[in-house]
C-alpha cells in the first residue's frame, strides 16, 4: 500500500460522488471536443471547397446565397446569367477558366451539376472508373454519391427538379452513370455531374418556363438551350426534340441560360478588381468564396460561441464540486492527514494524496470526457447524411485537443489545490489534540 | 545494537499560551526499555510524547532519540526519521477507514521505508490475534479488535520506540492489562524501546521506569 494506493482508496470511499464529478467533467468535455472537432472539420471542408475557385458570378442577389449554392453546395440558386454573358466571361483575358454550372435537380437526393468537362481540371479531379460524360443524359457520379446510391457503370437513375426532396420526378429516361469519380475529401464526392445540355434537355421536356413549382428549396428552373446553341452539336439538338415538349413556343425558349459561373483569375490580384468591375459594371453578381466562406465561419462561430460556453460551464461546474467534495472529505480526514504524518509522510506526501484525487478525477473526467465527444461526432456521421456530407468524423485527433486536456486537468488541480495546501500545512499535534 | 539510550531529554521545557506546561530534568531510557509517563490530566504527558515523538519542537533543552537529536532534522527529514524509527498509538486508535486492517499495515511498513512482506503483516496480525479480520475495514471492528489492530500497526515496521497515548484508559481493568501486556510484548517481541503516557496507575507497576509529571500552577 502505497499513498498512491491510499488515494485510489479514498476515492474509493466516496465512489458515488466521485462518479458524478467524472461524468460531470466528462460531459464539459466531450461538448468541448465534439465542438471542436466540427468546428475545425467544417472550416478545414469549407476552404477546401473554395479553394481555387477565385470568384463565382450568378444572377443578382446575396452574395453569401450564391457561393453557398455554386461552391458549397447548399441553399438554392440566387438566379440564372445568360449564356452570352458566360461566353463573355471565358473572352476576357484575365480569366483564365470559366466554368459554368447549370443547378436546380437532384438525383437520389444529390445535386446534379450541369456544366462542361472543363470541369474536372479546374477542380483537379479525375474519374476513377468508366469514363467522362460526352453525350447528354450521361452522367458521372461523386464517390459518395456512387457509394450510396449503390451505383453500377450503366445504371439508369431519374432526376427529380428541386434541390429538396419530394420534388417532381423528371419524365425523361433517366441518367445513364457513365463514370465514378475518384474521391476527393470535397463537396465534389456528393455530385452527380452531367453535360449542360443534359439539364437544359431534362427541363425542356418537363418544366416549360413559367411553371416553377413554389415551395420545397428549388431554385429557378433553367431556360433550355436556344434551337441553334452555340456549342451544340445537331445531334444533340434533335435529340432534345426527340421528348420536346409539343407546342412549346421555340422563340421563348431562345436564350440559353446558366446558373453560375466558377472563375479563376490568371493572376490573384486580378480577382478583387474583376469582382468590383462585374458588380458595378454588370446586371451580374460576383463575389470571391473566401470572403463568404469566412462570413459563414463568422455566424457559425456565434453558434459554437454559445455552445462552447456551455462546455466550459460544465466542466468548471464539475470542478467546483470536486473542490467542496475534497474539502468536506477533508473535514473528516484531516485525522487521517494527522496519522499519515506520524507515520512518517512528509507534508509533500499528504499535498499529494489530495492533488492526486483531484487529478485521477480530472483524468477519468478528460478521458472518458474525449472518448464520448470522438464517439459523438462518429456517431452523427453515422446518423446524418449531412453531417456525413461535410466531412465529418470522430476518426480524428484534433491538436487542439491537448488545450482540453490541459484545461481539464488543470481544473481537476485548480480544485483540489486549496484542499491540498490545507492538508499541507496541517498541525499534527494540534489536530491530534483535536478529536 | 547500539548502548545509547533510545531516549534523551536534557533541560526540556515547553510553554503553551505565555505558561510553562513542561519543565523537566534530564531523563533517558536504555535501548529496549519501557517506561510509562505518570500524571494527572493536564500535567503534560500527551506534550511530553508529541516532543519525543518530534511532532512538537520544545522550547528549550533537546530531545535524542537513537542517538539523533531532533533540533538537527528539519521537515522532511523528520517526518521520515519520525516513520522509520517510532511507531505510535493513539488513545483514538486513528486506523484509516479508506483501508483494510492489513492494508493499514502495508502502509506503515511503505512510509517506515521498509519493503511490503506480506509475511510480517500477516505474522503481526497473527499474533495479535486479528488475522481473521486482516480484510475488513477499520469501522467494521469492535473497538478492542482495533486496538490489536492498531498495536499491529505501530509495531509491524520494527521501530526503534514505540510511544503510546492513553492506550488502556478506556478499558476495564482486566483488559487494560492485558493491553498493556500485549504492548510491552510486542516491544521486546521488536527490541523496542516502550513509552506508555497514562493518568491510570493500575499499569504502572509493571514498568521498570517511571517518569512522574506534576501539575503546574
Ligand atoms: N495548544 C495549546 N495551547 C495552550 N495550552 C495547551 C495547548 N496544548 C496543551 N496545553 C496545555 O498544556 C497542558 C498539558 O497538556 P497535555 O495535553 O500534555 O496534558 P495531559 O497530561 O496529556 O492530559 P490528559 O491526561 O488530560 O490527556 C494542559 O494544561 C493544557 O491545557
Ligand atoms: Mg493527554
Amino acid at each position: 500500500m502505497t499513498l498512491a494506493g491510499l488515494t485510489l482508496a479514498q476515492l474509493r470511499e466516496r465512489w458515488f460522488a466521485n462518479t458524478l464529478h467524472v461524468l460531470m467533467l466528462a460531459i464539459g468535455v466531450a461538448a468541448a471536443t465534439a465542438l471542436l472537432l466540427f468546428t475545425a472539420q467544417t472550416e478545414d471542408r469549407l476552404s477546401r471547397d473554395a479553394r481555387g475557385i477565385d470568384l463565382v458570378v450568378g444572377a443578382k442577389g446575396s452574395p453569401l446565397q450564391l457561393v453557398l449554392s455554386s461552391v458549397f453546395h447548399a441553399d438554392v440558386p440566387t438566379g440564372n446569367v445568360s449564356y452570352a454573358d458566360y461566353e463573355r466571361l471565358t473572352r476576357d483575358p484575365r480569366i483564365q477558366a470559366a466554368i459554368p454550372l447549370g443547378l436546380g435537380d437532384t438525383m437520389g437526393g444529390s445535386r446534379i451539376v450541369g456544366t462542361t468537362p472543363a470541369f474536372l481540371p479546374f477542380y483537379g479531379a479525375s474519374v476513377a472508373e468508366g469514363r467522362m460524360f460526352a453525350a447528354p443524359m450521361e452522367t458521372v457520379l461523386g464517390a459518395e454519391t456512387a457509394r450510396r446510391l449503390g451505383a453500377r457503370l450503366g445504371q439508369t437513375f431519374p432526376s427529380a427538379h428541386g434541390l429538396g426532396e419530394g420534388g417532381d420526378v423528371h419524365e425523361h429516361g433517366g441518367y445513364v452513370v457513365v463514370g465514378v469519380l475518384a474521391p476527393t475529401g470535397t463537396v465534389l464526392d456528393r455530385l452527380a455531374l452531367t453535360s449542360l445540355e443534359s439539364v437544359w434537355k431534362v427541363h425542356d421536356v418537363s418544366m416549360p418556363v413559367g411553371n416553377e413549382r413554389i415551395g420545397g428549396l428549388q431554385g429557378p428552373a433553367l431556360r433550355p438551350p436556344a434551337p441553334a446553341p452555340l456549342q451544340g452539336d445537331p445531334h444533340r439538338h434533335d435529340d432534345a426534340h426527340d421528348h420536346g415538349a409539343p407546342g412549346a413556343p421555340e422563340s421563348a425558349m431562345a436564350m440559353k441560360e446558366v446558373t453560375a459561373v466558377l472563375v479563376r483569375t490568371r493572376s490573384p490580384i486580378a480577382g478583387p478588381r474583376l469582382k468590383r468591375e462585374i458588380n458595378q459594371t454588370t446586371a451580374l453578381l460576383a463575389a470571391r468564396p473566401a470572403d463568404e466562406a469566412a462570413r459563414l465561419f463568422s455566424l457559425v462561430g456565434a453558434g459554437a460561441q454559445a455552445f462552447r460556453l456551455f462546455a466550459y460551464v460544465f466542466i468548471a461546474a464539475a470542478a467546483l464540486s470536486v473542490f467542496a467534495t475534497l474539502l468536506a472529505s477533508l473535514t473528516d480526514r484531516r485525522g487521517d492527514i494527522a496519522l499519515l504524518r506520524t507515520m512518517g509522510a512528509t507534508r509533500l506526501g499528504v499535498f499529494g494524496v489530495l492533488l492526486g484525487q483531484g487529478l485521477v478525477i480530472a483524468g477519468l473526467g478528460v478521458a472518458l470526457g474525449l472518448g464520448l465527444g470522438h464517439g459523438l461526432l462518429h456517431a452523427a456521421a453515422q446518423v446524418s447524411a449531412q453531417a456525413r456530407g461535410l466531412g465529418i468524423t470522430g476518426a480524428m485527433i484534433h491538436p487542439g485537443e491537448i488545450w482540453i486536456v490541459i484545461g481539464g486537468l488543470g481544473a481537476g488541480a485548480l480544485a483540489a489545490l486549496i484542499p491540498a495546501l490545507d492538508a499541507y500545512r496541517t498541525d499534527i499535534a494540534k489536530t491530534l489534540a483535536e478529536a | 545494537m547500539s548502548t545509547d539510550p533510545i531516549v534523551v531529554l536534557e533541560g526540556l521545557r515547553v510553554a503553551r499560551g505565555g505558561r510553562t506546561v513542561l519543565d523537566l530534568p534530564d531523563w533517558a531510557l536504555p535501548p529496549g526499555g519501557h517506561a510509562v509517563l505518570l500524571g494527572p490530566s493536564g500535567s503534560g504527558k500527551t506534550t511530553l510524547l508529541h516532543c519525543i515523538g518530534g511532532l512538537i519542537r520544545p522550547d528549550a533543552g533537546r530531545v535524542r532519540i537513537a542517538g539523533r537529536d531532533l533540533a538537527d532534522l528539519s521537515g522532511g527529514a523528520l517526518d521520515t526519521f519520525r516513520g522509520q524509527t517510532i511507531g505510535i498509538v493513539f488513545q483514538t486508535l486513528r486506523l484509516v477507514r479508506a483501508l483494510t486492517v492489513t492494508q493499514n499495515l502495508q502502509l506503515a511498513l511503505r512510509l517506515a521505508g521498509k519493503p511490503q512482506d506480506a509475511a510480517r503483516v500477516h505474522d503481526t496480525l497473527t499474533r495479535l490475534g486479528v488475522a481473521h479480520l486482516a480484510d475488513r475495514r477499520p469501522h467494521r471492528l469492535s473497538v478492542g479488535e482495533q486496538q490489536r489492530a492498531a498495536i499491529a500497526r505501530a509495531v509491524v515496521a520494527r521501530p526503534a520506540l514505540i510511544l503510546a497515548d492513553e492506550p488502556t484508559s478506556a478499558l476495564d481493568d482486566a483488559n487494560a492489562a492485558a493491553a498493556a501486556a500485549l504492548l510491552k510484548a510486542e516491544a521486546e517481541a521488536v527490541g523496542a524501546g516502550l513509552v506508555i503516557a497514562t493518568h491510570d496507575t493500575r499499569i504502572a507497576g509493571a514498568f521498570a521506569h517511571v517518569l512522574r509529571l506534576e501539575t503546574r500552577a
